[in-house]
């Protein structure tokens, strides 16, 4: 009786959060598509953790976001319409497992991983965008795709001192030079080449590409400050 | 203890039950003020009934007095001419001869003069057997010390060496100490206030095998004891504490005497 009346408060407990995750799976073609994506990356990448994911109303601020508490990935509707192809919509949740991994790893199961993002976000953030390179790579999608999602979605600030993430340009090269590196026919074959936005990223990125082209040439093995 | 328990589980309870049930309280309150409004519009707004029939409103005063022969005027439109670009008869005629927008492609040159050896080589999507447990497994060690002070590039190959045998089905597959190569695969720099470096190694291969596994590495992580103590020594002595933030923290190592593991793939 007592184990009786001990799961029927359990019970009773769940029952109101249950009701809320029915509803909010509705919507069930978003979401077939954001669970196809987000599990065919982390089993092809062998992640060995847990990470879920679900398709939310609009936010006013996030297009996507990585839950450090129970690893599960938001995806925000506003983000939607906003993309052309299968690969952009992987390079959003690429990079959101990436933090749902870092959130993973270190002592007690990652307990204070979020504690370590806070007092340096931008290391982890670029750190995020280059696993998620891989993360595409081995799922057979293509990678340059986050260059295009960033490029049409991600708005410019002039500085980024006191914010979360590096300036767009900043991130948008840290990949291109990552892909340049590891995956270069990528970049020889781009299925990308006439894509308006990624034309844009080659348009505003010449100084920074300059930078990159220096660095090879020279066989140079500094870290460079893109703008 | 038990009872602190017991009494926290139903304060739980509870406090959900309080939740969800003020939702369909409110949701409740919300039709009845709406059927309430519904049946009396002929008193709250004057001239306005609502037809329970046919479901709508009625505004009565436009129904009885209104002249219905009434028609809304038609505006005429002059448009006034620019006879100056009007003579311009090259311009009228073939307009997008004089303004055609630039379609030019900006070309990646150091790309294609760069990169065009690897324009053959394909990627392909990874596709694993879960339901093996039983991997063969490759114990290795790096052949020099490994650091992030001295990797600076992505997709570098580096050296490991095979410390046993690898016997699958009795027969030496992997010799000891051969060398398996291995990739780069991030390097994330360590940073002031104590952040620690990482590394991720992966893509070993010996010959054409192509073996299973990944090395994630970080350095030591001095952020649990700066940034408590950088409190503390701004609290005692304001902004002293921030010193502490220059310290940096520990570099991602592979040193030659520690032992990984990785394993077999499935299929050879
Ligand atoms: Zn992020």
């Amino acid at each position: 009786m007592k184990k009786f009346c001990i799961l029927f408060l359990m019970l009773l407990l769940v029952l109101p959060a249950n009701a809320f995750i029915v509803d909010e799976t509705k919507n069930g073609e978003i979401n077939s598509l954001v669970n196809k994506i987000g599990f065919s990356i982390l089993n092809a990448n062998k992640i060995p953790y847990r990470i879920t994911f679900s398709v939310k109303q609009n936010s006013k601020y996030l297009i996507a976001s990585s839950s450090p508490r129970n690893r599960k990935i938001v995806i925000y509707k506003n983000l939607l319409p906003q993309i052309d192809d299968e690969d952009e919509l992987a390079a959003i949740i690429a990079h959101e497992i990436s933090h749902g991994v870092d959130s993973n790893e270190g002592i007690f199961k990652g307990f204070f991983s979020f504690y370590e993002y806070l007092a340096a976000p931008k290391k982890y953030e670029i750190k995020a965008d280059k696993r998620a390179v891989d993360y595409l790579v081995n799922a057979g999608y293509n990678p340059v795709a986050i260059i295009v999602v960033y490029s049409k979605l991600l708005p410019q600030p002039r500085y980024d001192w006191f914010m979360f993430h590096p300036l767009p340009s900043k991130r948008m090269m840290y990949i291109y030079e990552y892909i340049f590196n590891k995956y270069p026919a990528f970049l020889v074959n781009n299925k990308y080449k006439t894509n308006l936005y990624y034309q844009n990223f080659l348009l505003t990125s010449q100084q920074n590409r300059k930078k990159l082209q220096n660095k090879i040439q020279s066989d140079s093995q500094k870290i460079l400050r893109y703008e | 203890m038990r009872n602190f328990l017991a009494s926290f589980i139903i304060l739980c309870f509870q406090y959900n039950s309080f939740c969800f049930a003020s939702e369909i309280n409110s949701f409740q309150k919300f039709n009845q003020t709406q059927s309430f409004t519904k049946n009396n519009y002929n008193i709250l707004y004057a001239g306005i009934s609502y037809d329970k029939q046919k479901e709508q409103f009625e505004d009565e005063l436009v129904a009885k007095y209104s002249d219905k022969s009434l028609q809304i005027p038609q505006i005429n439109i002059n448009y006034i001419n620019d006879p100056l670009v009007d003579n311009i008869t090259f311009l009228s005629k073939n307009p997008k001869s004089c303004i055609s927008p630039n379609n030019s492609l900006i070309e990646d040159d150091f790309v294609k003069s760069h990169l065009v050896k690897f324009a053959n080589v394909s990627y392909h999507k990874k596709i694993y057997n879960f339901e093996n447990l039983n991997h063969t497994i490759v114990k290795i060690c790096a052949k020099n010390f490994v650091s992030t002070k001295f990797l600076k590039s992505e997709g570098q190959i580096i050296e490991f060496i095979t410390t046993e045998d690898v016997i699958q089905n009795k027969k030496v597959i992997i010799p000891k100490n051969s060398v398996i190569t291995a990739r780069v695969e991030t390097i994330s720099p360590n940073m002031s206030r104590g952040i620690p470096a990482d590394l991720i190694i992966g893509n070993f291969k010996y010959g054409n095998i192509n073996l299973e596994g990944e090395i994630s590495k970080t350095g030591a992580s001095r952020i649990y004891w700066i940034i408590p103590l950088a409190f503390i020594a701004n609290t005692l002595f304001y902004g002293s504490g921030y010193i502490l933030w220059i310290i940096r923290g520990g570099h991602a190592k592979l040193k030659p005497n520690q032992i990984y593991e990785i394993a077999m793939p499935d299929v050879i």
